[in-house]
């Protein structure tokens, strides 16, 4: 560990930070855009943390500790992912702690907080959201997994820097495992950043919301941190998804320049990512709850096919 | 006509009063020999007989309609003395026939395993039960068949006085066997769930390929069976503990003593430390695994501090102490930056009714209400009967048993099979002893003709 590995280390947390919410405001302003709207413009999710953040925060009756603690907890879970994840650099001090594995640990841990908060209440919202989010997660985890795994079978790791440095030097080439596995990786994003076709985050309509139903409790700083939260588990999908099938622009150890031009790259690389994720929510409709698991079973097994195929052909 | 009337009378107030399911009621001159065959099997002294209990008054409190009828003042326990195992002579507690023959069976086990004949009862009946599925582990989901089918049919403990109500839970605790879960990072359960996942992607390059096709589909299952967990924890967690109680009595509940959960803080600690320090416990058990399969971690995770790195730390690392400290570090840079740039002002209030001012208690979602999207995506591997309560319903039931079609189609034919034969075994025991002495004979002239040739 050297000056400049905690530098990129800082610089991928604070990117995170940053760049989230503007990745959010860009997914919203495409979608105005393609549905011929004018949009509320790109700073839209800054202007709404801020103000989240000025308001007294009105808090059930009985809630318990659990329920004020979880908004920090989701939000500590996903500024953590954000830091393990390559954004920037491969060269990342924390990568040795929490590897691809964990890293799905790590959002099924927020995933359970952010559950268990919303039955905390004790309303018939609450539990109604938190049912479906662990519909959704039960099985977007598993999927989750299986992708990281067709990877680390062609990089002989799980460790996320050592995939990405790997996946990079590799020759210009189309693995259909990893070909497999970008398909399930597309599904399994839109069903666990709550997008169309699996929820619509901009609905309340209780016969098919899904975030929106855990969080329907929450005010000002509580749901400043967990919409900040929700942008940073885009980011950090978005930043898996290119470290996996985009691995270019990554700036390796003792390369500082490299480190600076990677910036503009990811700025690139997410806001083209961000056009394709408003154009799917566009064309798509949304899906009946009990249309989900079918959704997330497919992606699943997509998946697993991808492992097979890696099994059976090699690292080809 | 008032003969006539009191009869009926008397028909409808005992039928209605018992409780019982006499269209599934079974005998004991049916399961007799079955019972005695396993009583001995299972160690139980050879030189008993089985015999039908009589009927003695029990003392225990009855529902008032049983009181109403002057019913069930006296029932036939099972018991043992030393020349006769005696059991009820007919059971009808459940509405399932297997279920009463399953308690006949149970019974006899118990009865071979009475370890603590000195203790009270209730002890008494605790270890006999925990040294029964020890030594017969086979006996289990049978156990548990009819905990579940018994605990159905008693009284909701929230219905009773508090002093009842704890009896009645502690029965019900003494029944149920504690389990939990601690699959999510940094606790216990994810560094073996970690561990076994990477056996999984690093032992590619097994001699048949065949086994190696295996992997992804078994390692598939692995996580799916990780994730279950996971929502299970939820529905235990938070239909248990969170939310507001269902019960207008449960408002009077109080959390257990101080000493008790205490008593709970170290198996808290337990789970904790073995979640943040991997490396220690495999050390610990590294004789074990040697010894087991000539193998072991201990030596490759020594070398590397707080990291857990079962290969090389380019295959894998995982650090849950350095985990953790992230999360925590975080949470606590986030609540102070919080505070310091904004405030921490709050207000209480109700909860939002969402336009619907009427919500209660009674609309948060039960256990069974969490499971219903699990059990519809897994529908088809189960064996479930629904009964939905419709509109017009003056009391609306709702029920559904959820049951294992494996049960059904392999374990229970199985279960027949061994019992036709046992009855075959069990004609071989009774009889005159001209007819052992016949048995004897013909042995001797087949083992001698055999020989002969």
């Amino acid at each position: 560990m050297n000056w400049l590995g905690i530098l990129s280390q800082l610089l991928a947390v604070l990117t995170a930070l940053l760049l989230a919410p503007l990745m959010s405001g860009w997914v919203n302003q495409w979608r105005a855009w393609l549905q011929n709207r004018s949009g509320a413009g790109l700073l839209q999710p800054y202007r709404m943390l801020n103000k989240l953040f000025h308001k007294d925060s009105v808090m059930a009756e009985h809630a318990s500790p659990l329920y004020r603690m979880a908004p920090y907890v989701i939000f500590s879970c996903m500024l953590l992912a954000c830091a393990i994840v390559p954004t920037l650099s491969t060269d990342l001090p924390l990568s040795p702690a929490a590897d691809a594995i964990a890293l799905v640990g790590l959002f099924a841990l927020a995933r359970v907080f952010i559950s268990l908060a919303a039955m905390d209440v004790g309303t018939a919202f609450g539990s109604l959201g938190a049912r479906r989010e662990m519909l959704v997660g039960f099985l977007a985890e598993p999927a989750l997994l299986m992708v990281l795994f067709c990877a680390s079978m062609i990089t002989r790791s799980t460790s996320l820097t050592v995939m990405v440095e790997t996946l990079a030097h590799r020759e210009l080439a189309i693995y259909p495992s990893l070909l497999l596995a970008g398909v399930a990786f597309t599904m399994v994003s839109l069903a666990e950043n709550a997008r169309v076709p699996v929820d619509n985050p901009d609905t309340h309509l209780e016969l098919t919301m899904i975030h929106e139903a855990l969080i329907l409790e929450y005010s000002a700083r509580h749901l400043a941190l967990l919409e900040w939260a929700a942008s940073l588990k885009l980011f950090a999908y978005s930043c898996i998804g290119l470290a996996l099938f985009f691995p270019w622009g990554l700036a390796e150890a003792d390369a500082p320049l490299a480190l600076l031009l990677a910036l503009p790259m990811l700025v690139f690389k997410l806001a083209l990512g961000g056009m394709a994720l408003a154009l799917i929510e566009t064309v798509s409709a949304k899906m009946r709850i009990f249309r989900v698991p079918e959704f997330l079973g497919t992606a699943f097994l997509i998946a697993v096919i991808g492992l097979l195929v890696n099994v059976l052909l090699g690292d080809a | 006509m008032e003969e006539f009337i009191g009869k009926l009378w008397h028909n409808w107030v005992t039928k209605a009063a018992t409780g019982h399911y006499p269209q599934a009621a079974v005998k004991l001159g049916e399961v007799e020999k079955t019972a005695g065959i396993l009583f001995r099997a299972f160690g139980g002294d050879p030189g008993l007989n089985v015999a039908a209990a009589t009927a003695d008054t029990h003392g225990a409190r009855r529902r008032w309609l049983q009181r109403v009828a002057g019913s069930n003042e006296r029932v036939a326990l099972a018991r043992r003395d030393s020349e006769t195992l005696r059991l009820p002579p007919e059971i009808a507690a459940f509405p399932e026939k297997s279920l009463n023959r399953d308690l006949y069976l149970w019974l006899a086990a118990l009865a071979a395993c009475d370890v603590a004949g000195d203790c009270p009862w209730f002890i008494r009946n605790q270890l006999a039960s925990q040294a029964a599925l020890a030594r017969y582990p086979g006996l289990r989901p049978r156990y548990e068949r009819l905990v579940a089918a018994h605990i159905a049919g008693r009284i909701d403990p929230a219905q009773l006085q508090p002093d009842e109500a704890a009896q009645e839970n502690a029965i019900r605790q003494a029944l149920r066997q504690p389990a939990s879960v601690a699959g999510l990072p940094p606790l216990n359960g994810f560094v073996s769930e970690w561990l076994l996942l990477q056996s999984f992607l690093f032992t590619a390059g097994l001699p048949q390929g065949y086994l190696n096709m295996l992997l992804p589909a078994v390692a598939g299952a692995v996580a799916l069976i990780a994730a279950l967990a996971g929502f299970a924890m939820v529905k235990f967690f938070g239909v248990v503990f969170l939310g507001q109680p269902r019960d207008e009595k449960l408002a009077q509940a109080h959390d257990a003593g101080s000493w008790e959960r205490l008593g709970m803080l170290w198996l808290v600690a337990g789970c904790v430390l073995l979640g943040l320090m991997p490396n220690q416990v495999i050390a610990l058990i590294d004789p074990v695994t040697q010894t087991l399969v000539h193998a072991g971690l201990a030596q490759t995770v020594a070398q590397n501090g707080w990291l857990l790195v079962p290969v090389n730390i380019t295959n894998a690392s995982y650090s849950p102490i350095i985990f953790l400290c992230g999360v925590l570090a975080s949470f606590g840079l986030t609540f102070w930056l919080v505070r310091r740039f904004y405030h921490g002002r709050l207000r209480r209030v109700p909860p939002w009714d969402c336009g619907h001012p009427w919500q209660t208690a009674r609309m948060q979602d039960t256990a069974e209400g969490f499971g219903q999207p699990i059990r519809q995506v897994f529908e088809p591997f189960f064996r479930m009967k629904r009964q939905l309560p419709s509109a017009f319903d003056a009391q609306p039931s709702y029920r559904v048993t959820v049951e294992d079609p494996l049960w059904h189609g392999l374990y229970l034919n199985v279960a027949k099979l061994v019992d036709r034969l046992s009855r075959l075994i069990g004609l071989l025991q009774q009889g005159r002893i001209a007819v052992y002495l016949m048995y004897s004979f013909v042995t001797l002239i087949v083992v001698l003709l055999m020989v002969k040739r």
